[in-house]
């Protein structure tokens, strides 16, 4: 298991095949993948996202929740990186990657933990436009995701 | 006395700087006091008294009636957001 913040530059690719080598206990993985776009929830135009990051607790909580979903789930290994810093559109923030001996519970494991990075992971993401740009919080679709996953 | 670092992050950031060194002239302090403290000193603090904003003593998220002690790291937090 492992959790990393990523300052510079995130190949998805790359740390898929990393994933995937020498692995032959685990008969699935799933990843995901997400890129920055080009356009906010207004149809306004991203030049850049910009992801505000502490130095002690936004690396924590990325390993506190890469443990939940390996201890929730039957999954032989766990993946999370997250991009902190300066993104510009098309660029991958987020990549996770759950493995496990059976497909259904690495499709959990990475839902799981999109839903829960999503409202828990310790950034502040701002949006930076012609306009000067915004603050992003998650939204209430994005609380009833994380909803789904409550005990 | 008590001195204390006192760093912004998220859309606080935006209006009160990332860090601020400040010395209060008691023995003993509380976070909710602190907040109050900074709403009164710096009216661009008044969004510190909003319950969204969260706290973090020495990088762990605490409650208003945490008791801080000189040369502890106080963090002040906007709603997160990663993903």
């Amino acid at each position: 298991m492992l959790a990393r913040l990523e300052l510079e530059w995130l190949d998805a690719g790359a740390e898929l095949a990393d994933f995937l080598a020498g692995r032959d206990a685990d008969g699935a993985v799933v990843s995901f993948t997400g890129l920055a776009r080009a356009r906010g929830a207004d149809g306004n135009t991203v030049e850049r996202l910009r992801l505000d990051w502490h130095p002690v607790m936004t690396e924590r909580s990325l390993a506190e929740l890469a443990e939940a979903a390996a201890s929730r789930f039957q999954v032989g290994d766990v993946l999370v990186i997250h991009r902190g810093g300066e993104i510009a559109p098309g660029e991958t923030i987020v990549f996770v990657a759950a493995a496990s001996p059976h497909r259904r519970q690495a499709f959990l494991a990475a839902d799981y933990l999109m839903d829960r990075l999503k409202t828990e992971a310790m950034f502040w993401k701002h949006e930076d436009g012609r306009d000067g740009g915004r603050w992003i919080e998650p939204t209430e679709q994005d609380r009833a995701d994380r909803a789904r996953w409550s005990d | 006395m008590i001195r204390l670092s006192i760093s912004f992050y998220g859309e606080i950031a935006d209006r009160l700087g990332r860090e601020r060194a400040m010395v209060f002239a008691v023995d003993d302090i509380t976070v909710g006091e602190i907040r109050a403290e900074l709403a009164h000193q710096d009216e661009a603090a008044q969004m510190l008294l909003k319950p969204q904003i969260k706290v973090a003593v020495d990088s762990r998220v605490v409650g208003d009636d945490a008791k801080v002690k000189s040369g502890q790291d106080v963090v002040f937090f906007s709603i997160v957001s990663g993903g």
